[in-house]
């Protein structure tokens, strides 16, 4: 009774340490058990993650905020398919990476998209004074890496901590990730040679 | 160790999950090979570049979004039982109210 007490108590002050030790998949299993509320939680934990995994795939903040919003519902309507043993993370980034690819192709399709799509995301009303020329052009660099070589690179560098991961997620080996990854990064830093030598550094 | 070899070694190290044994073999290797080692010095400063990109933190709007979509799905949700079980009770389901009850009286 003392503990119930205590969590009463501190959930009315608003510490959430209760909250944070229910596990991510703990809580998946709720929303697929039909309190779809604990959705929320995840959403706080892993958004953001999301929406730089989004905005790496796709370079344009409002494709990144419409995918995000994308996975997030797709997890109630799909709920089911999170397993007893699934684990939140990876399931997560198997819904975001489809969208993100889905989101690439009708892009490519678009009769505009295939070819402008740089001038395009070049032309956005990004914010570009929070960040310097050279980071800019990494950014653009990475948008003209072909999509399969953005993911393996942005997942290596930016999204899971061991190759092992990857490789579950991309659903080969450990060693193809690794040889992928480094075939992309050689890729970047040409293009990235490329665009500074034409001076786009300016631009 | 052979050249072909110093790629998944090096992308190991680069995610800072490199044994020691390899480490000193990949070490070893570009001690002796100019080739790898221009090539090892190039593809980690695109590494570091590429992780000096910002952590760009999403707008406010998602999260209000978010919230309003699962608010909908809620809904939704709850008319779908609500009609589930009245269309079982019989009560207010169009079907069964025109054969039980007259429409008008």
């Amino acid at each position: 009774l003392t503990a119930i007490a205590n969590i009463s108590q501190c959930t009315r002050q608003g510490d959430h340490r209760f909250v944070k030790e229910t596990t991510d998949s703990d809580l998946m299993r709720q929303v697929r058990g039909g309190r779809t509320a604990a959705l929320a939680t995840l959403f706080e934990r892993h958004h953001a993650r999301l929406y730089r995994y989004c905005l790496r795939m796709t370079g344009n903040r409002a494709a990144a905020e419409d995918l995000v919003q994308d996975v997030f519902m797709k997890m109630l309507k799909y709920k089911t398919t999170f397993k007893d043993d699934s684990e939140f993370v990876p399931w997560m980034f198997g819904i975001g990476r489809n969208a993100c690819l889905a989101h690439l192709r009708r892009a490519a399709s678009d009769k505009f998209a295939d070819a402008d799509v740089d001038a395009q995301q070049a032309n956005e009303p990004t914010d570009e004074s929070r960040h310097d020329g050279q980071d800019e052009l990494v950014r653009r660099a990475l948008q003209r890496l072909p999509a399969d070589r953005r993911e393996v690179l942005v997942l290596s560098r930016f999204e899971y901590k061991t190759y092992d991961e990857i490789a579950k997620t991309l659903e080969c080996s450990a060693g193809a990730v690794k040889v992928r990854a480094h075939r992309a990064l050689k890729q970047l830093r040409e293009i990235y040679l490329d665009m500074a030598g034409e001076g786009e550094i300016s631009t | 160790m052979s050249c072909e070899n110093t790629t998944e070694l090096l992308m190991d190290r680069l995610k800072g999950q490199i044994s020691a044994a390899d480490e000193q073999r990949l070490a070893a290797h570009l001690a002796t090979c100019d080739a790898c080692k221009t090539e090892a010095a190039m593809m980690t400063s695109a590494w570091d570049q590429l992780g000096e990109l910002d952590e760009e933190v999403p707008h406010e709007r998602l999260r209000a979004r978010f919230h309003a979509g699962l608010a909908a799905y809620e809904a939704r949700e709850s008319r779908h039982w609500r009609s589930a079980s009245s269309a079982f009770s019989g009560r207010s389901n169009p079907c069964c109210s025109l054969v039980s009850r007259p429409r008008w009286r």
